[in-house]
């Protein structure tokens, strides 16, 4: 069997390679994305206090550090055992929704636009953001203020872009002033009118896109989001939904505290990445995806008009539950637009100049599982203390790892597509690649805990000979 | 517009790493109108709107250690750089700030040596010593750059 290498993949958050598997009459077998950084987490955060961690975990990264906030403060509200004030959780919410906004905003525009405008095929010295910006200057010049956008609703609130240290186990540091506040409004209509724009662009693609929603990772399998407490788009609540390929409830209002009854995390050796999946099913048959894609399947209606009026024609393009990973750039366009809504309507709300922002508690319960949906999917902090509050057990489930199984089907499904012989194009490159960048995966945050995964990296001659193989274990 | 912005980078829990950020937050503190300065964890691309915005940028950013112990300020080009999707380099911002917003700054970038990388919020005395360094360089660009503005008036 010969192997293709493909590292690093480029255009995504972080280091990876990938593999690619011929046969011995040289088509594809299999393909295995591999994350090759290690960060360690999970084992450097013992021994601190809980309510360091929201602080801590957002250090993870400088990409999506509010999700890490807001998982890491649900579960510090499990161990202090408190319902945060209400209007604490609405500015969580909108900090949430910022997020959401400007990391969708990066993936569409930044990282994958240069694919989807200028196509696969084009000069690869100029298919990037530079080239999309003499395409189409003034789209590229409203994707990046769009990001910004998100950015200020995040430093509205916590007082800077990255790292705000404002999310705290019991509520949050501070109210929205009223200045921040008008000024944020004031973004509104640019900030929609700029999702609009993008998702006409992207519909009037999808035609001449047929091949890629075939091939870039359609394949049936379970889907997983939080839900609301009438079926609808959740980013914030604690109440899991997993709806097998057919569209079918198979898991329904689960609390994320019992996020282990149904959800397995299996280690593989040739990456840091873990592949959690849905335990009923085992591993790997229980393949499920997280994400814009999944969050748009599980949910019976998003709540907010434009929104839902976009979901229709989304699901009458790609059906019900929707299989192919090319739309992940769709449902992540749609979702874009409802945070612009979600967002209006928060800040028109009176609770966000609220002053009772924190319950104060001190150490009730010794164990806590705080979830978000994080742009890229749904995130877990399960963390165990001991009675002073410090930490004996962190688990981190990523939404990047929860997508792994599906990416390696995804670049499977590819490569047989477009692979022939041993030589790989850069044009077959690119489209392997954009099936990861699909996923929007972000490698910071996904890694597994230190010294629990075997390494091996093998050295291996055409006919299948292992010429050489290195074991860390 | 800015006639001079300073633009300090890095990671403020990471040691020395904070340099940057640090000569960024006291230039700031100046409060001088010919002069800002903005402290930030990463170059991301928004900024490219303030690099449009102003006249001359200094980036100021923590060096490893390469033997070196001055601070090293030269002149920087706009250029392909390199960009990780949420961070990229001061080249590839100017380059950014041309193609979307027409124009782009003269630029320099300072880089302050580093010795300690460790978690924490506390500069080494090699990077304190750099940040105060850096601080003169940025003053002195400050003075030439009004003489040249002052210059300029009297010759028209």
């Amino acid at each position: 069997m010969k192997r293709i290498l493909i590292d690093p993949v480029t255009r995504i958050e972080g280091h990876a390679k990938i593999s690619i598997y011929l046969n011995d009459a040289g088509e594809v077998a299999d393909a295995r994305f591999h994350v090759t950084e290690f960060r360690g987490f999970e084992r450097f955060c013992e021994g601190r206090p809980f309510y360091e961690m929201a602080g801590l975990s957002a250090r993870i990264c400088g990409i999506c550090p509010v999700s890490h906030l807001m998982a890491s403060a649900k579960a510090g509200d499990q161990i202090l055992a408190v319902d945060v004030p209400p209007a604490a959780e609405k500015l969580r919410r909108l900090m949430n929704l910022g997020q959401v906004l400007q990391s969708h905003a990066l993936s569409f525009f930044h990282l994958s636009g240069p694919d989807l405008m200028l196509g696969w095929d084009s000069d690869p010295a100029s298919r990037n953001v530079f080239g999309l910006i003499r395409a189409d200057p003034a789209l590229a010049r409203a994707g990046i203020r769009l990001r910004q956008f998100g950015q200020e609703v995040i430093e509205s609130l916590g007082g800077k872009k990255i790292h705000p240290a404002w999310c705290v186990p019991g509520g949050v540091r501070d109210a929205l002033s009223e200045e921040r506040r008008v000024h944020l409004q004031g973004w509104l209509p640019e900030a929609r009118a700029t999702a609009r724009a993008a998702l006409a662009r992207f519909k009037n693609m999808l035609d001449g896109f047929q091949e890629e929603a075939r091939t870039f990772g359609d394949f049936p399998s379970l889907f997983l989001g939080l839900i609301g407490p009438d079926g609808g788009w959740e980013h914030y609540g604690d109440r899991l939904r997993f709806t097998d390929a057919e569209g079918k409830i198979v898991a329904d209002g689960v609390e994320a505290a019992r996020y282990a009854e149904f959800i397995g995390e299996a280690v593989e050796p040739d990456s840091y990445l873990k592949s959690p999946y849905f335990r009923p099913l085992g591993y790997p048959d229980g393949c499920y995806r997280v994400g814009p894609l999944a969050r748009l399947n599980v949910c019976d209606h998003i709540g907010a008009p434009l929104a839902d009026a976009e979901l229709i024609e989304y699901r009458q393009r790609g059906g019900r539950t929707v299989h192919s990973s090319f739309f992940y750039h769709y449902a992540r366009l749609i979702e874009i637009l409802a945070a612009t809504e979600f967002i209006e309507a928060l800040l028109a709300d009176p609770d966000m100049h609220a002053t009772r922002l924190r319950a104060e508690a001190g150490v009730n319960r010794l164990e806590g599982v705080g979830v978000s949906e994080a742009p890229r999917g749904t995130l877990f902090h399960h963390y165990q203390v001991d009675e002073n509050g410090l930490l004996k057990k962190i688990n981190l489930i990523i939404a990047t790892g929860q997508n792994n199984l599906g990416m390696n089907r995804t670049i499977t499904q590819i490569a047989q597509r477009f692979i022939r012989g041993d030589k790989i194009p850069e044009t077959v490159l690119n489209r392997v690649e954009a099936g990861i960048r699909a996923f929007d995966p972000c490698l910071s945050c996904s890694t597994h805990a230190a010294g629990e995964m075997p390494l091996i990296v093998r050295l291996i001659a055409p006919g299948g000979a292992v010429l050489d193989e290195v074991r860390r274990q | 517009m800015t006639p001079l912005l300073v633009i300090g980078y890095g990671n403020e829990l990471r040691g020395d790493d904070a340099s940057g950020p640090c000569v960024a937050r006291r230039v700031a503190d100046w409060g001088r109108p010919e002069v800002d300065g903005l402290a930030v964890h990463q170059l991301t691309p928004e900024l490219a709107a303030a690099l449009a915005g102003a006249e001359v940028v200094v980036f100021v950013d923590a060096r490893v250690e390469d033997g070196g112990r001055e601070v090293c300020l030269r002149r920087l080009e706009a250029g392909p750089g390199t960009v990780m999707g949420h961070t990229s380099d001061p080249r590839w911002l100017l380059a950014l700030a041309e193609a979307l917003h027409g124009r782009r700054p003269e630029a320099w970038l300072a880089t302050i040596p580093a010795a300690d990388f460790g978690l924490g919020g506390r500069l080494s005395a090699t990077a304190t010593a750099g940040v105060a360094v850096a601080l003169r360089q940025i003053d002195r660009l400050v003075h030439a750059r009004n003489r040249e503005l002052a210059a300029d008036a009297d010759f028209a």
